[in-house]
């Protein structure tokens, strides 16, 4: 946090103040002259650098007017407040405006309540050893500009009320109509009225009913029967002077200067400070954001709150990362406990695993191989076929055709029927998946002569009759000694015999059945 | 030195902690970040490691019979060395041996270089492989019934699993007085030895 000092200036006295939380010390005080300029120059620079000055100005030379502009914007606005101040004041360069709103009427006008310091050559001895020592000013205010917030700390509710306090340069008084101030004058008591707290008091009443009378002929207090409501931080022995008053005109509260400091939160004052101190405070803490000064003066408090801006941008990014880091962190330890858990819970299971697998005979190999391997191998058993049963059947089929003599077999095992069998697939004993026994035989009639195409056809007939009565079998296909089938052709020599033994070949098939 | 030069002098220093608060800040994050992924990766790979031990466990419990069985049935078909090596000395051996026993006239066999099963259904899987030799065989034989018995002898004593492919039997061309004597057949069979080898088997049969 930085070092702040509040300079209040009052009519030919700078008075120095350290404001920290809580507490108001004073640091020096200088006088208008060549003396006090070199004794403020020197307290400048002893102090730290990054030290935020702000001055505060409780002088008579001020002044509140009302204006009314045209409802502009931008620069054109600017413009014209400018050429009114310039109308307005000799030296417009201590001056600050309030807008008060737009007027409801046909013309769109904007009420501005115009503050200015009347004098501001009484500010510039000060200014230019503020401006040379190279500290940060934040600017330059009037005590009026914060006494709309003393008397709402005060407890003053929504209505207008003027603000009375003693202070270090006189009797300030301030006519405050919530949010904004209206107006404000300081009075500087003659030394008679400061003897003692009876005329003290009657001085505070006196100077209050004048501004009533001012208030209402400036029409800023419009009814003259109603009591003016007065909020007077007065010091303690004044209150008895004070609350003995009986003026109808005038509605009088009065807080005591140190229940005033407590409730703007001061706890600690120069034992000689009046009531400035709590204007003092709130330039420090709770500085408004209006003041008086030019953008000049204030080149390095704009660099201080850069500084400020970047400083606490890298520090909110920090924040902001180390907030998702603990998050991030908090997080890892919920997974981490979770894996502890899981850890325990896999124990578990493969404790589990190992006694069951203790239970199990010796694996020769993985689990995966000893499945694949027995059961592909029972398939495989599934699928393997011997050709004696169905050579049995071919025997059983020649039992009943007795001319018809062996002369070869052929067996084969095929996982589907061979093409030539196609027109046999459609048959109900091949129907289904394989695997196929395809048989071919070769047979001759020994008996019988090749001239005998009638005889031999039907034995051979007779045979294939035979075969397909046999269960399961199909006969696929034939190639009889004498063909007579309108597919082939047909030719002959009928006065030779040449003595030949005629022979034929049946093809059979069959579902494999292991 | 201008004003602007001094104030952006004045603004380094608090730029740079600025940006050093920054960049701690955004490190810290960033480790903690790194350190929490590692955690969740972690614990996935726990999970899926438990998940994996719950489901062998789940499936050890349903299945520790058939386990049983069919391991007794694995440790059968080594015991027969059908899984394992081909043991093609044993094979001629065997072939040898049976010729005698059954006083068969002649055996011929050549057996053609292993190769995978083709046999449908027949499929190896993983790092079990169904491998086949096939052997031909030319025999004369007296009748039928010697080429079968020769069959059944095969099975029983070869080290392989005997896969009949095709035989064809043919009568010799004898006439008259010669038939009586001699083979009156000639069989000429393709037959597959089917051996299984398995890449995960602890102790692999060596060759016979």
């Amino acid at each position: 946090m930085a070092e702040k000092r509040v300079l209040y200036l009052s009519q030919s006295l700078l008075t120095a103040y350290r404001v920290r939380r809580g507490r108001v010390d004073l640091d020096a005080r200088f006088s208008e002259n060549e003396e006090g300029l070199a004794g403020f120059d020197a307290y400048l620079k002893r102090l730290p650098k990054g030290t935020l000055a702000h001055l505060l100005a409780d002088v008579v030379e001020e002044d509140f007017q009302h204006e009314t502009i045209p409802a502009l914007r931008g620069a054109e606005r600017r413009a014209v407040i400018d050429r009114r101040l310039a109308q307005r004041y000799r030296d417009p360069s201590l001056s600050l405006v309030h807008s008060l709103g737009i007027e409801k009427g046909q013309r769109r006008d904007e009420s501005l309540l115009v503050s200015s310091f009347t004098n501001p050559a009484m500010f510039q001895p000060w200014l230019t050893v503020l401006r040379a020592s190279g500290l940060a000013v934040v600017g330059v205010f009037s005590v009026e500009q914060l006494a709309p917030r003393i008397a709402k700390l005060l407890g003053h509710g929504k209505g207008a009320t003027l603000l009375v306090s003693l202070n270090a340069a006189g009797l300030r008084q301030s006519y405050v109509e919530p949010p904004g101030i209206r107006f404000s004058r300081l009075s500087a008591l003659p030394a008679s009225d400061l003897a003692s707290p009876e005329r003290l008091a009657v001085a505070f009443l006196r100077e209050t009913t004048r501004l009533r009378q001012y208030l209402f002929s400036a029409r800023s207090f419009a009814q003259e029967n109603e009591a003016l409501d007065v909020l007077m931080v007065a010091p303690a022995e004044l209150r008895p002077g004070l609350e003995a008053v009986r003026e109808e005109s005038l509605s009088i509260r009065v807080v005591e200067l140190p229940d005033a400091m407590n409730r703007v939160g001061v706890r600690l004052r120069p034992a000689d400070a009046g009531a400035e101190v709590l204007y003092v405070y709130l330039a420090a803490v709770a500085t408004p954001r209006d003041q008086y000064a030019r953008e000049a003066l204030r080149g390095r408090y704009r660099v201080h709150q850069i500084r400020a801006a970047v400083l606490a941008a890298g520090a909110l990014a920090c924040a902001t990362s180390l907030v998702a880091a603990g998050a991030n962190v908090l997080t890892a330890f919920g997974v981490r406990s979770d894996i502890r858990q899981d850890e325990q819970q896999l124990k578990m299971i493969a404790d589990q695993y190992a006694r069951l697998a203790a239970r199990l005979p010796a694996m020769p190999t993985s689990a995966e191989s000893v499945r694949t391997s027995v059961d592909k191998f029972a398939q495989l058993e599934r699928g393997t076929v011997r050709p004696e049963p169905a050579l049995e059947l071919v025997s059983q089929a020649l039992q009943s055709s007795p001319r018809v003599e062996l002369e070869s077999l052929r067996w084969e095992r095929l996982d589907a029927l061979p093409p030539n069998a196609a027109a046999a697939a459609s048959s109900p004993k091949l129907a289904g998946q394989g695997p196929f026994e395809i048989v071919e035989i070769g047979g001759r009639v020994p008996t019988a002569r090749a001239s005998e195409y009638r005889g031999l056809t039907a034995l051979v007939n007779d045979f294939v009759a035979a075969l397909k009565r046999q269960p399961g079998v199909e006969v696929i296909g034939t190639r009889l000694p004498f063909d007579v089938g309108p597919q082939t052709s047909l030719s002959g020599d009928i006065v030779t015999d040449r003595g030949e033994v005629p022979s034929f070949s049946v093809f059979v098939a069959r579902r494999a059945t292991p | 030195m201008t004003v602007e030069k001094e104030a952006l002098k004045r603004l380094v220093a608090p730029t740079l902690t600025a940006i050093g608060l920054a960049a701690f800040g955004i490190a810290a994050w960033l480790g903690s970040q790194e350190w929490l992924d590692k955690a969740r990766i972690e614990q996935q790979a726990l999970r899926g490691e438990r998940a994996g031990v719950q489901g062998k466990l789940a499936r050890a419990t349903e299945e520790e019979r058939e386990i049983r069985d069919k391991v007794a049935s694995y440790n059968r078909l080594v015991e027969r060395g059908l899984i394992g090596d081909e043991r093609r000395l044993d094979w001629v051996d065997a072939i040898a041996a049976i010729k005698a026993n059954r006083k068969l006239f002649e055996v011929k066999y050549a057996i053609e270089p292993q190769r995978p099963l083709d046999l449908a259904g027949v499929k190896g899987a993983g790092a079990v492989e169904f491998l086949a030799s096939r052997m031909r065989l030319e025999m004369p034989l007296l009748h039928e019934g010697d080429l079968f018995v020769f069959l059944d002898d095969l099975e029983r004593n070869l080290s392989a699993y005997v896969l009949v492919r095709s035989c064809a039997i043919q009568r010799t061309d004898k006439a008259g007085a010669e038939r009586g004597a001699g083979p009156q057949l000639k069989a000429d069979c393709n037959v597959d030895l089917v051996t299984v080898r398995d890449k995960q088997r602890k102790t692999e049969g060596k060759q016979g």
